[in-house]
């Protein structure tokens, strides 16, 4: 191989490698799962599904913490938009979602092993179908 | 001789991508969020913003204190028993394991209960984690402010085994990295261990 061949080479390995850590653009996704916060969802401090900690989704929520889809997998999503709503945070629309099974419909970014979602869509909402308050109680404080 | 002149333009293209390439990269190790990136960085304004707060010293500082290093952001409180005794240790194990790098790095601890973690407070807890962290405090509304700007929530909680005048303060615990211009970078949730929380910051610092 010539030199020129070398260098041209070289160079544009060096541009996959930059190009790699580049890659920002979102793309299209739709997620199903519960609508929770995604401290506790996080933390694991407490059991943090379903109406045993709808109670405290909803304080998260309304407290400052930005909402989280989290998926049948066990995966979280971080929704940082929802269609109008610029913030998923302290918004009282979105807070009346806590729990619920929704679908959506959005952009996903993914950064450092965290998943970033801007939805666009809600496509469907069953509302709160997952019942664990019986086994698990009221989270975090009980009943 | 065209034949040559090509390869030199393309030779002198290529080089000069990779030098704006590079030098983007030396901008905050990754691109994007940077001024060289050829995008916005879709995430950059998500989390954080400016604050006028108190360090552990006594002295009034902004974020603006800290432009030209990156910020580790954290919030928390002295009287924690839950998440701040795990989240601070691994933070300070992470800057350990970060040397010479966490020179680039300030770390931040800000208080969701300045009520109680005045100055003198912050700067006793503050040094038994690391000799860096610095404690931040500030009046209530300068503390909402920051907190809500990075979207962390806090609860002030009185429970049954507390005493008269006793509480906590149920708080966030997400980890934020901001980059030299104080914008965001990335999150470390709880949970993330120093080896973890060590290689994210690498790949932003180096």
């Amino acid at each position: 191989m010539s030199h020129w061949r070398s260098l041209a080479a070289a160079a544009l390995l060096s541009i996959l490698a930059a190009s790699s850590s580049v890659a920002q653009d979102g793309r299209r996704v739709s997620v199903t799962g519960e609508i929770s916060d995604t401290w506790c969802s996080i933390s694991g401090l407490m059991f943090a599904k379903g109406t045993a900690h709808h109670q405290c989704a909803v304080w998260c929520a309304l407290g400052g913490i930005p909402v989280s889809i989290r998926d049948a997998t066990g995966d979280l999503y971080l929704i940082l938009r929802i269609g109008d709503d610029e913030d998923s945070v302290a918004n009282p629309r979105i807070a009346r979602m806590a729990t619920h099974e929704v679908t959506v419909d959005g952009e996903l970014l993914e950064r450092d092993g965290v998943k970033y979602l801007l939805v666009d869509k809600i496509a469907d909402d069953k509302g709160i179908i997952t019942m664990t308050h019986d086994e698990y109680g009221i989270q975090p404080f009980g009943n | 001789m065209p034949g040559v002149v090509a390869r030199r333009s393309f030779l002198a293209g290529l080089a000069g991508f990779a030098v704006a390439s590079a030098q983007a990269q030396s901008q905050g190790g990754h691109v994007h969020g940077s001024a060289a990136s050829a995008t916005p960085d879709p995430l950059a304004g998500r989390f954080g913003g400016p604050f006028s707060l108190t360090d552990h010293t006594g002295k009034a500082v902004s974020d603006e204190a800290y432009r030209g290093r990156f910020m580790l952001v954290y919030f928390g409180f002295t009287r924690c028993t839950d998440t701040c005794p795990i989240d601070l240790p691994t933070i300070a194990q992470t800057l350990d394991a970060l040397a010479p790098l966490a020179e680039r790095v300030v770390p931040l601890f800000i208080t969701v209960d300045p009520a109680f973690d005045t100055p003198p407070v912050l700067a006793a807890y503050v040094a038994a984690f690391h000799p860096a962290l610095v404690g931040l405090t500030g009046s209530e509304a300068d503390i909402a402010a920051a907190a809500k700007a990075y979207k962390v929530h806090r609860r002030k909680l009185t429970q049954p085994h507390h005493g008269q005048g006793e509480y906590a303060v149920d708080h966030g615990s997400l980890t934020y990295l901001m980059d030299r211009r104080g914008r965001f970078l990335t999150l470390l949730p709880h949970n993330t261990g120093a080896q973890r929380m060590a290689a994210v910051l690498r790949s932003y610092l180096a």
